[in-house]
């Protein structure tokens, strides 16, 4: 027998859903023992969504959350050759996964923590210095700003920042987690290498969400405001500027970060 | 195939004292204590991505240990093509963290545009040896040096087996110039699983190829009755592997020993406990002869 077609007996029966699915060319015990083989890649994958989703395994504990990652991974191997970023379209997934359907809120967690995912590994940049904004003075109104490559915003109709505090980081202690619809969504920044998730309401994310598309600050406030009245620019400014949220100053076309 | 293999190994940097495999898990305790320990060794998958905290602890471990790039993606083994972008990316982090050993498996790993993940079993035949040569030379050209290759675990036999694992190694060195990452749990493994020797197996290493050894812990599965070893790297190293240990090292002499461990990883000084375990049975072994 030809080694190619031995390795393609093999590739073709560790992707066969059949629970004793073996190579063709094997026999005997050998056929058994393949099985470790099929074990060992399935495993892989579901570790790697294990790593990359601790508040929806929380949330759905871990019988579900390995039943739902299994049924993800048995048609989807990994094209890469690192499980660094496998799972693109977890989210989707569960968006339209049956059993999950009671939680209706999961699949906007889970595109939350893709975008936590993304931005760990994202690539390297100095935050832009508030200073250089300082200096361009009344232009600072127009002026365009280029999305740090760590930052992603996440809108939903529900709190999935104040969820993910819950589930997989540290909700502050004596807040109660209400689960509401219409919440605005939450910002990933990764100051000083550490990822952060932020809690925006709606008025919040239109302003984040259209400096980080490119909008200038005067159309950011606008789209603010047409949400909420009373929005505050200036802390909100400040505050997005502090967490990192930009590189630099863009050109006239920013870049969406838009997860 | 030129007469004489373009790439030799050369002493590395890696001291011939214990190591551990890095885990993110240890970064505090690693960077807290400043252990006593001779190097570390990483998988390079592990740290392909853009950018953010994995990279700068690198560059931080870097820093202060002599690193080993330990490969699991290559799929030397495979009879397709090496992957050119995945070799681009090897060679873009062994540019910036100049490790003292780069080695890979003679398994393979993926097929169809498929990665698994896993390392699957190499046909040990006159053609796979021709294969695992022609990326071995790929991967040393590509990465501008010698490399080390490593032996398996196996559970089964393949159909075109036509040499044993030993031989079939030891002549792909021959011809490529690479060097022989011994890892004395998958023959551990292997010799139980498919009924060899390990002992014949470890005294006929020829010790002038053998640049690294691994140690690593085995799980036990029996659900069909019958017990198979499985490479798990989620244990303590079995006193089985110990003996082997000390049998290799006693004729060969000292090399950069690693100890894995992947799964249920425990507390770092578990794992540099187990490390402690291979730097003393270096330090038992007589001085060398001067040559």
């Amino acid at each position: 027998m030809k080694l190619a077609s031995i390795q393609a007996e093999f590739a073709a029966a560790l992707g066969d859903p059949a629970p004793d699915a073996a190579p063709a060319g094997l026999s005997g015990p050998a056929r058994r023992r393949f099985r470790v083989y099929r074990n060992n890649v399935r495993v892989a994958l579901i570790e790697a969504l294990t790593a990359a989703y601790p508040a929806l395994r929380r949330i759905v504990g871990e019988r579900f959350f390995e039943a739902m990652a299994l049924t993800y991974a048995s048609g989807r191997p990994s094209a890469a050759r690192t499980l660094n970023l496998y799972g693109a379209g977890f989210a989707g997934f569960v968006a339209n996964f049956p059993p999950a359907r009671d939680l209706p809120y999961l699949a906007d967690v889970a595109r939350l923590e893709r975008a936590v995912l993304e931005s760990l590994h994202a690539a390297d940049a100095p935050a832009l210095d508030p200073a250089a904004l300082a200096a361009l003075g009344a232009g600072v109104g127009t002026v365009r700003l280029a999305p740090h490559p760590a930052t992603r915003l996440v809108r939903s109709s529900w709190p999935i920042a104040r969820i993910w505090q819950a589930n997989a980081g540290d909700l502050p202690s004596g807040e109660e987690l209400v689960i509401a619809a219409d919440a605005g969504g939450a910002l990933v920044v990764r100051p000083a290498l550490s990822v952060r998730v932020e809690a925006f309401d709606p008025a919040g994310c239109a302003f984040a969400g259209t400096l980080l598309s490119g909008g200038d600050p005067m159309t950011a406030a606008a789209d603010a405001a047409a949400l909420d009245g009373d929005f505050d620019v200036v802390p909100a400014f400040r505050n997005l500027l502090a967490s990192g949220a930009f590189a630099g100053l863009a050109g006239a076309t920013g870049e969406g970060a838009e997860a | 195939m030129p007469a004489s293999p373009r790439f030799a190994a050369e002493p590395s940097p890696v001291p011939s004292r214990a190591g551990a495999s890095f885990k993110g898990e240890h970064a505090e305790a690693v960077f807290g204590e400043a252990p006593d320990i001779g190097w570390f060794e990483v998988h390079p998958e592990n740290y392909m991505v853009a950018g953010g905290p994995r990279l700068a602890t690198l560059e931080a471990l870097r820093g202060a240990w002599p690193l080993s790039l330990h490969g699991v993606g290559l799929s030397l083994g495979g009879a397709e093509r090496l992957d050119r972008d995945h070799l681009a990316a090897l060679g873009a982090l062994a540019e910036r963290f100049e490790p003292g050993l780069v080695s890979e498996h003679i398994a393979w790993s993926a097929h169809g545009g498929v990665w698994f993940a896993d390392l699957l079993p190499p046909s040990l035949s006159a053609a796979g040896l021709d294969l695992l040569c022609d990326n071995v030379d790929e991967m040393q050209e590509a990465l501008g040096r010698a490399v080390l290759i490593e032996n398996p675990a196996s559970y089964l036999v393949l159909p075109d087996r036509e040499m044993d694992e030993l031989s079939f190694v030891v002549e792909a060195a021959r011809r490529t110039g690479c060097g022989l990452l011994v890892d004395l749990n998958n023959i551990h493994v292997s010799a139980v699983n498919t009924g060899l020797d390990a002992e014949s197996y470890v005294d006929a290493i020829p010790g002038t190829l053998v640049g690294e050894i691994h140690l690593a812990g085995f799980g036990v599965d029996d659900a069909d009755g019958e017990r198979l070893l499985i490479d798990s790297h989620g244990a303590p190293v079995d006193g089985a592997v110990w003996r082997l240990y000390d049998r290799l090292i006693g004729r060969i002499g000292a090399r950069p020993t690693l100890v894995e461990w992947d799964k249920d990883i425990p507390a770092w000084e578990v794992l540099f406990a187990e490390a402690k375990k291979a730097d003393l049975a270096l330090a038992r072994l007589p001085e060398p002869v001067p040559a």
